[in-house]
Formats: C-alpha cells, structure tokens, sequence
C-alpha cells in the first residue's frame, strides 16, 4: 500500500465526497477509470487520479478542474502530474469495505513518487514527447532566449534524426526529401519549454512508417548519444560499417553544442531514447568531430565541362564533355540552392566551371560559375 | 477450452475471440516471474471491478501504450514486456482506447518464460 503520512490536521471535514466518488467523464482508462473527471457532493468539477489500490482501499488524488485546465490536459499542452498539482490537492481514501471516502489535504511533496504519473505525462500516449533537445547555458532563462538558440534547437532535432532515418530506411538523402521523408525528421513539436529553451517532438504518424525501422534508428542514436555523453572514453565509436557509423556520428553532431555561443550543453531525451537524458558538451562535439573526420576521406575538385543531364527532383546531373578526361562524364549532385543555377547553365548550354566534394566515389557540387575560357581546371 | 482460473459464468463474452500477435505486459522484475501473471482476483484489487475482468490479465496492443500506461501510474512495475500471443494462449479482448486489452489465459498458458522485457 502506498506510504503516506495522513495527519489528523490535514483531515478535510466531511460532506465531500461520495461513495464511490462519482465518475463524471473517464480521460484515460486501463483495467478501470485511472484519470477522470468526479464532483464533489456541492457539485465541484475535480480531476481524480487513482494513486493506489490495495487492502481494500483506494487512494484517488483530486485537484481542481476548470474547463481550461481540462482542454490543455486533453490536448496534450499540460501533463497529468502537472495538472494535479498545478494549485493544491486532496487525496481521498475510499475504504472499499466500509464505503466511506475521507479526503486528507496533501502537497505534492507528500505523496510517494511512484503514486504520481512521472512529470510531463500526457493523458494520450500520442501526446508523448517521442524525442526533446533542450539548450543549456547562462545566457539562456527565461524571458531571455536569444532567437538563435531557438533556432539551433530545432534545427539540431531536426537534422539528427534526418541524418539517423534517412540511414536506417535507406531513404535517397540527396535531393528533395519526399513528403513522407520530411514528416518523418520534421516532426510536430508537441511541447515547447522557455526557461532553458527545450524542444519536445511527437511521434510520426505509425501509419506513415515501419515502426520497428525508426525504433532501430532511434537505437542507433541511443548508441551514439551515449558514445559522445562519454568524453573519458576513447574507444572509438564503430556500429559494423562505415555508412552507418557516419549516419550515427551526423545525427550526434547535429545535437552537440556550438564550439562558441551562448550554448553549452545540450540535453536530449524522450521516451524514444527510453526516459534517458543525454548530456552533450562541446567535449562530447570535439570527440565526434574528431572520429567523423577520422572516417572521412574526401577530396575537393574542379571539374570542367557541360551540363548534359539534369534532375529537378533528385538534384542530380551529369558533366558531360569533361576535361582532362577523354570528353568523359561524371555524376553528381548538388544542393537546392544551386538549382536554378544549374537549370540555366544546362538550357544554355553553357560550358561551366564546378568546385566540389568528392566521398566514397560521390561528386557533390560546392559552386557552380560559367567557364569563360576554353581550358578548364583539373583536380587540384 | 479450459481456462487457467475459475471464471464467471458467461465470461469471457461470446465474441471474445482467440489472438494472434504481439503484445505487452507491464511486469516487476526482469527476467518475469509467475507473479508478474496475476491477475485483480489474485491480487484481492478491484473488489468493485465486474468479476470476468477482475479474471483477466491486463495488456497493452503496443509497447508505447504500455510504456505510456507505466509512465502514468510508476508503481505498476519497472518494465514492459512482450509476450507472443497464439490461438492456444487463450481469449482476448478487444483493445480500449488506451490500448489495455484483457487476456483470459486457457489452462497452462501463463508462463512468465513466454513474457521478455524489451524497455
């Protein structure tokens, strides 16, 4: 039975409640109501939230209901912890044998922290926060978020779980992400926190994608977050081959602080990373920096030729006719910024001069301009 | 069928049916032991509850909704489990909104080797 401490002074006289407190509107049920809307006997709306159950009693925490409190607490905006203790508390003891229900005026300091839903539960289990990024450091309180850290905690959020995703589902992650990519990494934001900013996302639709997939990936951010957490070890990061450990050091990356700024640390969580809160320091950046420049080989070239096909969706092209290479050609892609460019050099027919990167044999354009001479550069 | 406890008459429902798939149980202890398959009537809770579920054992269709249920109410147990139900295993429910659903188990069939933890 739960352990508490009801005090004869803290006894709420009687005239109450009801045997059995009266079930008004059930918001979450399992074996039976768990979190539901009762009234008292003057006719009171309360939230009541079966703490225990056991030696014939039960113990159920009723706080104060307003037809605001209910909407936040149903639409997910607010946790069920949050909404019982949001003013103050009574638990009620209803002995099932006797049936009478006594209610004791509590705090939430009282009740024992396996009796209260964990902090920030929502009443749906879609209404869960599937993955958070929170930014921490001085400059960063309450009323005083500089916009950029807004900025870098939602893009951080975002572009680890592309970088994880796109890898675990195989997805092309050049070019345009389709519509179904984009829900999956672009997740809603279900909560948002301002007194060290936090980002808390949702789950994607389970229709969308193969649930098993994105646990999978999930997991593998798992391995990598607690990889970089740990800056005393020096064991280096591998999870079988080279493309995964990259997807794995990019998703890692993206949720570790800036080297300079306002930002020191940046914890993740969620109940994707099981309840678990991962600290990442600018230590945590360096060491993943340095293994993910360990991995990668890459060479920067000048490439010089013509346009000879493109690809609007797949942002991808071939140089045709290039130079120094027998009139050979090469495939490569490029980012979206450079599309119209590269629609224009390609309709004209325009012979053109591009920089970029070449990894693991793939050619991904930097800069594009027109060549104005006849010779073209080679690979530096 | 004979079920692995005593029922009530006429429970389960008629239109509860055998299952087939993937389910979740929350549980204490990991590896499960046979206490981790109680059920309310074993347990003396829910003295108000209708007598066929008091008879059952609860589960959850997903893992998320069985993590969420142990998010809500701590004391339940520290893990979740799955369990691969057959037609053999016995009668189920149908899942509620939070995706409890309730297991009559046929005689035999409750075995906490059959439960793994998986969060």
């Amino acid at each position: 039975m739960m352990d508490i401490d009801l005090q004869p002074d803290s006894r709420i006289p009687d005239g109450f409640f009801e045997f059995p407190l009266p079930v008004e509107r059930i918001l979450y049920e399992a074996e039976q109501p768990i979190v539901y809307l009762t009234k008292t006997k003057q006719g009171q709306e309360m939230l009541a939230y079966l703490a225990d159950e056991a030696d014939g009693h039960q113990f159920i925490v009723v706080a104060p209901a307003t037809p605001s409190s209910i909407s936040r607490l149903e639409s997910g905006s607010i946790g069920i912890r949050e909404a019982l203790t949001d003013t103050w508390m009574w638990i009620v003891r209803a002995n099932l044998a006797q049936g009478v229900s006594e209610a004791w005026s509590v705090t939430e300091a009282d009740i024992p922290a396996l009796h209260l839903p964990k902090p920030g539960t929502p009443l749906r289990s879609e209404h869960r926060i599937a993955f958070s990024a929170r930014a921490v450091g001085d400059g960063i309180a309450l009323g005083s978020v500089p916009c950029s850290v807004i900025a870098f905690v939602a893009n951080a959020a975002k572009s680890s779980l592309k970088a994880i995703l796109d890898h675990a589902l195989a997805a092309n992650a050049e070019g345009r992400p389709t519509d179904a990519q984009r829900a999956l990494y672009d997740l809603p934001v279900r909560q948002l926190k301002f007194a060290s900013f936090e980002v808390g996302l949702a789950a994607p639709k389970q229709d969308l994608f193969p649930n098993d997939a994105v646990l999978q990936a999930v997991g593998d951010l798992r391995t990598g977050l607690e990889w970089a957490e740990d800056i005393q070890s020096d064991e280096a990061l591998e999870a079988g081959d080279d493309a995964k450990t990259e997807a794995i050091l990019r998703a890692t990356l993206a949720l570790t602080p800036p080297s300079h700024g306002v930002i020191t640390s940046v914890e993740v969580g969620g109940y994707w990373l099981k309840g678990h809160r991962f600290t990442l320091t600018r230590k945590s950046r360096s060491k993943v920096a340095n293994r993910l420049r360990q991995l990668k080989e890459q060479e920067i070239v000048v490439l010089s030729g013509r346009i000879g096909e493109i690809d609007d969706d797949k942002l991808s092209f071939t140089l045709r006719d290039v130079e120094g290479e027998n009139g050979g050609e090469r495939r490569g892609s490029f980012p979206e910024e450079l599309l119209d460019d590269m629609r224009s050099h390609y309709f004209e027919e325009n012979r053109i001069q591009i920089s970029g990167l070449i990894r693991a044999g793939k050619l991904r354009v930097t800069a594009v301009v027109q060549s104005h001479h006849e010779q073209g550069t080679q690979p530096q | 069928m004979i079920f692995d406890l005593a029922l009530p008459a006429g429970c389960p429902k008629a239109d509860v049916g055998e299952f087939e798939g993937t389910a979740y149980r929350l549980v204490r202890t990991d590896p499960p032991t046979g206490k981790d398959l109680l059920t309310y009537l074993e347990l003396d809770l829910l003295p108000a509850a209708d007598a066929c579920k008091r008879a059952s054992i609860s589960l959850f269709s997903t893992f998320d909704q069985a993590q969420h249920r142990l998010e809500i109410s701590p004391h339940l147990g520290r893990f979740v489990a799955c369990l691969s139900l057959t037609t053999a295993h016995g009668r189920v429910g149908k899942p509620s909104s939070s995706g409890h659903i309730d297991w009559w188990p046929y005689k035999g069939m409750r075995n906490p080797a059959d439960l793994k933890v998986v969060g």
